[in-house]
């Protein structure tokens, strides 16, 4: 094997050891699992409701701010909504100082609320 | 064999090459199964309207990405980026460097967009960026481990959450998304019953891929239930899950080896039905896969591994063996459509002609000596 072949073999080996790597990382650390290889194993009902100066956003203008639906499932862990919906509003909507409520229910158990304003 | 693409003055005839060299997967810098495992999960992002859906920089991982230019230059750039290195890519030029470009695509637009990330599409920029890492000479050690992690990660999150080992997440899921038909099945069993029992059957089967496929036994049936897995979550879910269908069944081409010299087939000239699909099958061995061979009298034969089949299983094997049998599934597959399970059900009949020939095969007692083996498609 050429010395440029094992250079990218070992590349490859460092990309797998990463992941690896992140799995246990993503376990110890918390909920949120970001690349550990959790796909769809969260059934979120959610609804998303955001005022803006007082009025609510109707489902299409949620829709069209966070490129979410207002009301759906979600797959992932809610805590990825949740810091989806915050970095949003701290970076592209930091100026609007919006109130956004997040209403969700994980795996059928009781119904949480998450908001920010 | 490579395709010749010299212009020969008849557009047809350049087409149809041009077609013949998107499907031949040999003589190029990658070996063949991982050269068609990076095509055809290329096709499926293409085809099943993943290309479009590349990012616009909309809450990005990495906050730099939001001084990048306006949000549909990005994602222009990213498209225009991913289709030249397809094209590189099906035309066999620069495949490894066209493999890495294509992960890397989607990569970026994973770093670019909190919303883009989902897990189908992380597989999927690993898979190319793996597949271009990869030594032509050696046993893809790295992507086949890839499958490995991927299954055992999956199956460690899912036994680790409550949720799951106890039902509730099968309860909610199927509730949510068939709620006029869940209740009614679930309710023949105990509560939350049946929700376990199928999240035990999803943690079973993805423990037993990563252990099966970590010690490479058995990889012929662990091909077949890995795709009937995801096959079975298509058909049940009636959605491909992203990338996932196409992309995680894809990835087990990284067990197989390939055949490195043309595969015998002998044909006898009075075989009916049979005899109409060899001229088709002809015609669609763009680089000379077989070495179709005529016979006076007998029955459609391969030789494939040291072991002969016969008739209407040769038929299965020569399809097997046609990267362009790969090409097709994967092409309706990705292609949107109303009822996903439908395709499911096509795959299904595929699975059932594969196991029905490897029984009978069984039963038979069938060892081929008549012809040499000259290649292999085993693991």
């Amino acid at each position: 094997m050429s010395s440029r072949l094992r250079l990218l073999t070992v590349l490859g080996a460092v990309i797998l050891l990463a992941q690896a790597g992140n799995v246990i990382y993503a376990h110890l650390a918390g909920s949120r699992r970001y690349f550990a290889w959790a796909p769809n194993d969260y059934a979120v009902v959610y609804t998303i409701t955001t005022y803006l100066d007082g009025r609510q956003l109707t489902p299409a203008e949620v829709q069209q701010r966070y490129e979410v639906n207002a009301h759906g499932l979600w797959e992932d862990p809610p805590q990825r909504l949740i810091d989806y919906l915050n970095r949003y509003e701290r970076t592209y909507g930091a100026h609007e100082h919006a109130h956004v409520i997040l209403r969700y229910s994980l795996d059928g158990h009781r119904e949480q609320t998450w908001q920010r304003t | 064999m490579a395709t010749d693409l010299t212009w020969t003055g008849s557009p047809g005839s350049y087409a149809w090459a041009l077609l013949g060299r998107a499907f031949s997967i040999r003589g190029t810098a990658m070996r063949p199964n991982i050269l068609l495992m990076a095509k055809l999960v290329t096709l499926d992002f293409i085809f099943s309207g993943q290309i479009v859906m590349l990012s616009r920089h909309l809450v990005p991982f990495i906050g730099f990405f939001r001084h990048v230019g306006s949000p549909s230059a990005f994602h222009l750039a990213l498209l225009l980026i991913f289709l030249v290195a397809a094209a590189s890519l099906f035309l066999n030029r620069h495949v490894r460097v066209a493999c890495v470009v294509l992960g890397m695509v989607v990569v970026v637009s994973i770093a670019s967009s909190m919303k883009y990330y989902e897990n189908n599409r992380e597989y999927t920029a690993l898979l190319l960026v793996l597949a271009g890492l990869d030594d032509p000479d050696g046993d893809s050690w790295v992507l086949r481990w890839q499958v490995v992690l991927l299954y055992f990660a999956a199956a460690v999150n899912k036994v680790l959450l409550a949720e799951w080992r106890d039902g509730y997440f099968f309860q909610a899921w199927m509730s949510y998304l068939h709620h006029a038909a869940w209740p009614k099945v679930a309710g023949l069993f105990g509560d939350r019953v049946l929700g376990a029992l199928l999240a035990w059957m999803a943690i079973g089967t993805e423990f037993a891929l990563s252990i099966g496929f970590a010690l490479r036994r058995h990889v012929p049936v662990l091909i077949w239930v890995g795709v009937a897995y995801h096959t079975t979550l298509v058909l049940v879910m009636n959605r491909s899950f992203g990338m996932f269908w196409i992309a995680a069944p894809s990835a087990y081409l990284a067990f197989v080896t390939w055949p490195t010299e043309p595969l015998p087939v002998r044909f006898g000239q009075e075989l009916g039905r049979l005899g109409r699909w060899v001229s088709v099958l002809k015609r669609l061995d763009f680089e000379g896969a077989f070495r179709w061979q005529p016979v006076p009298q007998g029955e459609l034969e391969i030789s494939v591994h040291g072991r002969t089949h016969r008739a209407w299983r040769a038929l299965v094997w020569i399809l097997l063996c046609n990267p362009v049998s790969y090409f097709v599934v994967a092409f309706f597959a990705a292609l949107p459509q109303p009822e996903p399970r439908a395709m499911a059900l096509i795959v299904f009949a595929i699975l059932g002609a594969i196991a029905l020939s490897a029984f009978a095969e069984r039963r038979e007692g069938l060892h081929g000596a008549a012809m040499p083996a000259t290649g292999s498609v085993n693991a």
